[in-house]
């Protein structure tokens, strides 16, 4: 995927205190938790399903994948619909991010590589970073990010 | 399945000669004796040829042809008017009406044949 | 392509594929005139449209093919093996042809796949009457034509006229189809089409005349284009009939497809996407009103009620018509495997007959189309591994012929179809030692015939001495499980050493909907297959102080195994008074699961599961219930071997 062209319009959202962003094309709606079904047996980055309009989705943990403890859900807690493609199939995911921040039009020239050190993250799951009135925002790299955990 | 024909004549030996010369070909051939029993027979069986007298008592042939061709279900039904040489106008007539195709009166076996064969592609 | 190439494409796809069961019957019986007739006129009609609807090198192909059927008809020839085995590959050549869509100039091409099969089919005729290019002088005709408004309704063929024409000579057939207008003004009962034939004949005009000798109203140009001036058409040495009112405005639809529609005014063909669309939404309608009744219930108001109870009855019926929609023989299925029985059997050099039964039972046409595959593996298994050599046969003092049996037939919500073959059967011996070999069993593991025969669903697991081209490489029955899993269905095996197999496949009649117990575990609910369930029992007290694992329980006098889901899904133990036992029954064995609530009934349709869980062993797929939570339907079978499986493990 090209690069430069990735961050140009992105949503932001905090976990654990940090700023994340993903493409906005990806982002089908914003909307309140939900009850969610705990599936058995089920990877812990994918613990169960939520009802989004009808429509059954997986609700994934984000956190759990970025090393993150479990969070509680609070007051501007909300779940983010993305619509992502997975292993070729267009697949309707959920996720819960602690604050929607908002949309940013970054410019492509903001992005700058992952340090080498100074991120805890893993680096696979990024794919940049970017500077915003000094505060760092961390683009995710949707495909790596969301991959189911391979069995 | 055999392909069905239907005879409708008032001539109970033209009946039976279209019905041995067409049965031995694998065709199955039913009669009826004028145009509203000839209706009937349409309407009852699954026919895929007429072959249908001109002059027949209660319902003549152009008649019941023009009536079988209001009917939808019998779209695309080919049905070949019995004729003689001195009707030509008649034969115009009743191709109006719907008629698909005609053979002449007296006509034998295998030209009675040929014709059913070209109507309906064979038994 | 247009639309009515596109149905001539569906149609002579259909005809093929009947095509092929008719010359497998016809090599099983080959002096029978119906078999020979169902060839002559299966080929007919091809070679007819064909050339209507600008496949004219298909067309001209199915001329030798069918010429050699109409001198068997005639009695000038016989059906023998050769035949019977060119016909079969002229038949995928057909296909192939199709494959390849319409001739692109109109002009039939040659290649060099074709004109071989054409010499082949050709050197059958030996003996017969010389080729028709005897005749002295060939001329040559452009004739242009095109039906009158009323002519299909009033019974002409058109595509009898090409045939007729295609008769006298050699013939090539473009059609125009400009004039066809779009759907919205289709009028299928005008042909729209119009057809220019370049026919070279020595019949003479006369014949050509005598063609249209019933159809002197169409617009109609015979012309002779000069021998010099070949290619274009001449206006000049044309004559034109009157043409009485062509009208424009209202060109057709293929003639063909209207002698079909007319043999079959009681059946529709749909597009499988919107029965699928129709499916999806009926779901839909049984969540909603689900979702209602809940309401309703809420509400208590006698009218809401009685309305709700009425559209639940509406749904009902909604919901079993359109499901008998969805509804297949399976001799779709079985009529499949005539061929690869017939190619299997001569690649290993055994005599096989293939019986079906049952072939009309009915089910959904989702599992019809995954069912393929697992039969090809059973089917393989039993004639590669299962069917004795002929020399094999003799040996053990059986008829060289062996029979490889598939049945089918409907059994309360579910269907059975079993592939029974009359081979040497399953060495069990073989199948232990293998078993121990893998792991897959302990070596002094007191088990049963059957459990034993089981073993041969596990992945990886094959004993076949010689890995031959067909089967024995490890996979196949492994993969039939994996099928019937997601299908819902469960497989089977019976075996008698020395006299043969019985490989036997319980499918759900449908996919798209179940109905379910729905039970709560812990706080999450859960629907089981009613198919799978037998009865509900209350845990005895003393049994529920048990923290894991298995145990037995006493129902009737018989001591049914159990287990508690809570503690296989690794969920914590919910406090709740009465725990409830589900008794399910999977592959004739009884499985009590301990529920902590069993809520009752429950229809529901299936969605399937995302990427994420689709892989987690023991889940068939997901639904929403009335109050809008997300409900996971349970695989009973799969639920039942992963416990077995966990036993194991602790053991």
């Amino acid at each position: 995927m090209d690069e430069t062209a990735a961050l140009q319009t992105a949503l932001t959202f905090s976990l654990d205190g940090e700023r994340f962003a993903i493409p906005v094309a990806h982002v089908n709606e914003i909307i309140d938790p939900l009850p969610i079904t705990r599936a058995p047996n089920a990877d812990p980055f994918a613990p169960g399903l939520v009802n989004v309009r009808g429509a059954i989705a997986p609700f994934v943990d984000l956190r759990r994948r970025l090393g993150m403890a479990p969070a509680d859900l609070g007051e501007t807690s909300r779940v983010l619909v993305l619509d992502l493609v997975i292993d070729g199939e267009p697949t309707k995911v959920a996720m819960l991010a602690d604050d929607v921040d908002e949309i940013t039009d970054a410019a492509a020239s903001d992005l700058e590589a992952v340090p080498e050190l100074g991120v805890r993250w893993p680096t696979h799951l990024i794919r940049g970073v970017a500077r915003q009135d000094d505060a760092l925002i961390i683009l995710l790299d949707v495909d790596a990010a969301f991959a189911p955990t391979p069995s | 399945m055999p392909k069905t024909v239907l005879s409708v004549d008032d001539s109970k030996s033209i009946r039976d000669m279209i019905g041995f010369t067409l049965r031995p070909k694998g065709y199955d051939v039913i009669g009826a004796g004028d145009g509203v029993e000839g209706l009937e027979a349409l309407a009852a069986n699954e026919v895929s040829l007429v072959v249908c007298d001109l002059n027949m008592p209660n319902m003549n042939g152009i008649e019941m042809i023009r009536k079988a061709r209001e009917d939808r279900r019998f779209d695309g039904l080919p049905i070949v008017m019995l004729t003689t040489e001195a009707q030509k106008e008649k034969m115009m007539e009743a191709k109006e009406a719907g008629a698909t195709g005609w053979l002449v009166k007296p006509f034998d076996e295998e030209k009675l044949v040929a014709v059913v064969n070209k109507m309906i592609g064979g038994a | 392509m247009n639309p009515a190439a596109q149905s001539f494409v569906q149609e002579s796809r259909d005809i093929l594929e009947d095509l092929e069961g008719i010359l497998l019957e016809l090599e099983a019986d080959p002096a029978n005139p119906k078999r020979i007739d169902a060839v002559f006129r299966a080929l007919h009609t091809l070679k007819g449209s064909g050339a209507m609807f600008g496949f004219a090198t298909l067309s001209a192909f199915t001329h030798h093919f069918e010429n050699a059927y109409d001198r068997i008809r005639d009695g000038q020839a016989m059906v023998t093996p050769e035949l019977i085995q060119l016909s079969l590959a002229s038949r995928d050549h057909l296909e192939r042809m199709l494959d390849a869509g319409p001739d692109t100039d109109g002009a039939p091409a040659s290649d060099p796949a074709t004109e071989e099969l054409v010499a082949r089919i050709e050197a059958l005729e030996t003996g017969a009457a010389a080729p028709t290019g005897t005749a002295p002088e060939t001329e040559r005709f452009v004739i242009t034509f095109q039906p009158d408004a009323a002519a299909l309704k009033n019974g002409m063929r058109p595509d009898l006229i090409i045939e007729e024409l295609a008769e006298l000579g050699e013939a090539t057939v473009l059609t125009q189809a400009e004039d066809v207008p779009g759907l919205r003004d289709l009028d299928p009962t005008v042909c729209h089409l119009s057809w220019q034939v370049d026919l070279k004949t020595a019949a003479g005009r006369e014949a050509i005349d005598d063609v249209f000798i019933f159809a002197s109203d169409w617009t109609l140009r015979i012309e002779q284009p000069g021998a010099a001036a070949d290619g274009a058409p001449t206006e000049s040495a044309g004559d034109l009939h009157d043409s009485q009112a062509s009208d424009a405005a209202t060109p057709a639809q293929a003639a063909p497809q209207d002698s079909r529609v007319a043999q079959k005014t009681d059946s529709v063909r749909v597009q499988s996407h919107r029965l699928d669309e129709l499916m999806d939404q009926l779901g839909e309608l049984v969540i909603a009103q689900a979702r209602l009744n809940r309401i309703a219930d809420d509400l208590g108001d006698t009218g809401l009620d009685s309305t709700a109870e009425e559209i639940e009855r509406l749904v009902t019926g909604l919901r079993d018509t359109t499901l008998s929609i969805r509804m297949l023989p399976i001799e779709l299925v079985f009529g499949k495997f005539r061929r690869v029985v017939r190619d299997l059997s001569t690649e290993l050099g055994k005599t096989v007959t293939l019986e079906t039964r049952g072939g009309e039972t009915e089910v959904d046409k989702n599992v019809i189309d995954s069912l393929t595959e697992p039969m090809v593996h059973i089917i393989r298994n039993s004639i590669d591994h299962g069917i004795e050599t002929p020399e094999g046969r003799r040996a053990a003092g059986k008829p060289e012929q062996s029979r490889v049996i598939m049945r089918a037939r409907q059994s309360g919500g579910e269907v059975l179809i079993s592939v029974t073959d009359d081979g040497r059967g399953l060495d069990a011996e073989a199948i232990r030692t293998r078993g121990i070999e893998r792991g897959l069993i302990m070596a002094d593991q007191d088990i049963s015939e059957d459990q034993l025969f089981g073993l041969i669903f596990e992945p990886g697991f094959s004993t076949a001495q010689s890995l031959s081209s067909v089967s024995g490489r490890g996979v196949g029955m492994d993969a039939v499980r994996r099928v019937l899993d997601d299908l819902r269905g469960s497989v089977e095996v019976k075996s008698q050493k020395g006299s043969g197999t019985e490989v036997t496949l319980r499918l759900p009649l449908t996919l798209a909907i179940i109905d379910g117990l729905l039970v709560k575990v812990g706080d999450n609910p859960f629907v089981l297959p009613l198919s799978n369930v037998e009865e509900c029992v209350e845990l005895p007290p003393d049994e529920n102080t048990r923290k894991s694992g298995r145990s037995l329980l006493r129902i009737r006098d018989q001591l049914v195994p159990f287990l508690s889901l809570d503690a296989l899904f690794g969920f914590d133990r919910v406090e709740s008074p009465v725990r409830r036992v589900v008794i399910t029954s999977v592959e004739g064995r009884r499985t009590g699961l301990v529920v902590d609530e069993v809520i009752g009934q429950y229809q529901t349709v299936i969605k399937p599961l995302s990427l994420y869980h689709r892989g987690i062993e023991g889940l068939a797929g997901s639904t929403i219930l009335g109050d809008g939570s997300v409900a996971l339907i349970l695989d009973a079978a799969a639920v039942v071997r992963r416990a077995q499986g966990a036993q194991k493990a602790a053991a």
